[in-house]
């Protein structure tokens, strides 16, 4: 079944679409939560969620990719187990959220100021400007969560390569957010 | 507030997710990669530079404006610090106030944890219509005030800089809001930098990591490469930053981003001191491991009066939109590096270069330590001169255009055009497993 077949075995309630959502999206969604839980039972829970998720939210929802919506259901749902087992374990190593949190200050002053609405729209038009290469490499890293030797061997590029054109773009994003006077 | 950024990123546009997931990522592999390896200049530091080595034994000091010197030298460090720790200025924190001496006089240097950026300066217009530019902090000295912008924020640290200041041991600084407060420097004795230690990779590479304040929260470093000081000398500008890892006492990590170094071909500058994030300052610092230091030498557009530019200008045909032509233009060939460009196409967005980048020695290094990216500019040539254009693809006219004096007008192919080198940017990468280098300990 191609995406809009799917849609429409969704929007009438044909149980058969879980499936044929599995054999669509199952391999990124794994590949999401693995990449955030680091274990093939917690993300296949996770998957699990996403297609309940999923049955539940279409309709009303009609996503234009299932795929997309698929992927950013998981990631939530990922990140939320993530973080509450995290709560009161400090990182051992450096992650992408630390590399993404490092661009913007801390204080109240910011989190009054900015909504997620707000900055989501401005990472947006950001990625716009990047070539197509550093968008794939920054939505693999900071979406996707794909550790950086993962992004390298997809990309037949070395891991330092990458660690230096990330560290580029994560620059040009600062730069782009405070001429925006987001920062 | 945190993980806020990492959120939005959350929610990105579902195009560019399909694009990820989808995309011809092998196609990524038909890019142009430029591999090279450095031949280490030969060229000989100022006689006030030290090369600092692994493991360095014995006492090292931080001489600003002269660099890295040991016990044994003629100089001796002149820096003052404040050592009074929690006092505020307004609802800020002031982590730090660094004095110290260079070439160009003294410098200044404070952070402030939890203060407020403003993107422009505040004009206050007094009643004879003048207008006077108030910046974030104000230091007083004798009367007079001295100005400057914060910048560089990390964690909520801001940074100052105030540079030609006089030599005063009390100065008093002023927020924007009016807010006062008078700090006491005190010389930094010896004793204050035992725990200085650098990071040699390379043949002739170190860089250094330097506590500033007394509560070892703000670093700064210093960098000695041969190579990239003398590209410098020929440079517009050049700007190299350091990543550095911060393993803990509880043998957690943190990141520590320092903010860019400017050099000028001179001796060597610091980097601008960049603070620990709050939350690692009460974590002990057991390690520092420098991740990466890039470099990016940015030249002037080029002149073609100018006699003395090492670089060269090669010439070609503007091609058709959509074709390209097979080239071999070396655009800078010294210090053992060779920049070339090997085709050239007219595509969509403009004018696209293949280039390579080879070394023309061998080098002690492998390719993993090294990442290297090169960009040109074009400049097009009439009636047997040359005539510099700011040259850009407007989507619009659907053509590069050059801005003249006359207005916009398109550039026909056909058209003969220089190329030249404008930037040249490569990164070090100390942890490669080869180099067994890039750590600092500190217990």
């Amino acid at each position: 079944m191609d995406d809009r077949e799917i849609m429409d075995a969704l929007l009438a309630r044909d149980e058969t679409a879980l499936a044929a959502l599995d054999a669509r999206c199952g391999r990124l969604c794994r590949a999401i939560a693995r990449n955030i839980l680091g274990s093939d039972e917690d993300a296949e829970e996770c998957v699990n969620d996403t297609w309940l998720r999923v049955w539940e939210s279409i309709p009303p929802a009609e996503p234009p990719s299932l795929a997309a919506y698929a992927g950013m259901i998981t990631r939530r749902i990922a990140i939320s187990r993530w973080r509450a087992r995290n709560a009161e374990r400090r990182r051992a190593a450096v992650t992408p959220i630390d590399e993404l949190d490092e661009l913007l200050p801390g204080g109240d002053e910011v989190s009054a100021r900015l909504e997620t609405a707000e900055l989501t729209a401005a990472v947006n038009a950001f990625l716009d400007t990047l070539d197509r290469d550093a968008r794939v490499m920054f939505v693999r890293r900071y979406w996707h969560l794909e550790p950086i030797a993962a992004i390298a061997a997809r990309m037949d590029l070395r891991a330092g390569t990458v660690r230096v054109r990330l560290h580029r773009v994560r620059r040009k994003l600062r730069e782009y957010l405070e001429r925006r006077n987001l920062l | 507030m945190k993980d806020r950024l990492f959120d939005a990123v959350g929610m990105i546009d579902g195009r560019y997710i399909d694009e990820a997931h989808d995309g011809a990522l092998a196609e990524a592999a038909q890019k142009r990669r430029l591999r090279g390896r450095v031949l280490l200049a030969a060229a000989v530091l100022a006689a006030a530079l030290c090369i600092v080595g692994f493991a360095a034994a014995g006492r090292l000091y931080f001489a600003p404006g002269v660099g890295i010197v040991d016990e044994e030298s003629a100089a001796f460090p002149q820096v003052w610090a404040c050592y009074d720790e929690g006092i505020k200025l307004g609802d800020a924190i002031i982590d730090a106030v660094v004095l110290s001496e260079d070439e160009e006089g003294y410098t200044m240097n404070i952070w402030l944890y939890g203060a407020k950026l403003y993107p422009e300066p505040r004009i206050v217009t007094d009643e004879m219509g003048n207008e006077t530019p108030i910046s974030d902090v104000t230091v007083c000295i004798d009367g007079e005030e001295y100005s400057a912008q914060g910048s560089k924020t990390s964690k909520g640290v801001s940074a100052y800089v105030f540079k030609c200041l006089p030599k005063h041991f009390s100065p008093t600084l002023r927020d924007r809001e009016g807010n006062e407060t008078t700090v006491s420097l005190i010389s930094i004795g010896e004793s204050q930098y035992s725990y200085i230690r650098g990071i040699s990779f390379g043949k002739d590479k170190a860089i250094t990591a330097i506590p500033l304040s007394g509560s070892e929260n703000v670093f700064t470093a210093q960098l000695t490469d041969p190579l990239t000081f003398t590209i410098a000398q020929e440079t517009q500008k050049t700007y190299a930053s350091c990543t550095w890892l911060i393993t803990h006492d509880d043998g957690q990590t943190s990141q520590l981003e320092l903010s860019e170094m400017v050099i000028d071909g001179k001796l060597q500058a610091g980097f601008s001191g960049s603070a620990l994030p709050q939350d690692s300052r009460d974590r002990g610092i057991r390690s520092l491991t420098a991740q990466m230091v890039v470099v990016s030498h940015n030249f002037a557009s080029y002149n073609p009066l100018l006699i003395d530019d090492p670089r060269q200008f090669c010439t070609f045909n503007l091609p058709e939109p959509g074709e390209g032509i097979d080239c071999d233009f070396i655009l800078y060939g010294h210090h053992g590096i060779v920049c070339r460009v090997t085709r050239i196409d007219y595509t969509e967005q403009g004018l696209v270069y293949t280039t390579k980048l080879e070394n023309d020695s061998t080098s002690p290094f492998s390719e993993e330590m090294y990442e290297f990216q090169i960009s040109a500019g074009i400049l097009t040539i009439e009636d047997g001169t040359t005539q510099q254009y700011g040259l850009t693809f407007d989507p619009s006219i659907g053509t590069l255009i050059s801005q003249t004096r006359d207005g916009v007008s398109p550039i026909a192919p056909g058209t003969e055009i220089g190329i030249y080198l404008r930037g040249l940017t490569y990164a070090y990468l100390p942890e490669a497993p080869a180099a067994d280098l890039g750590t600092i300990s500190f217990k």
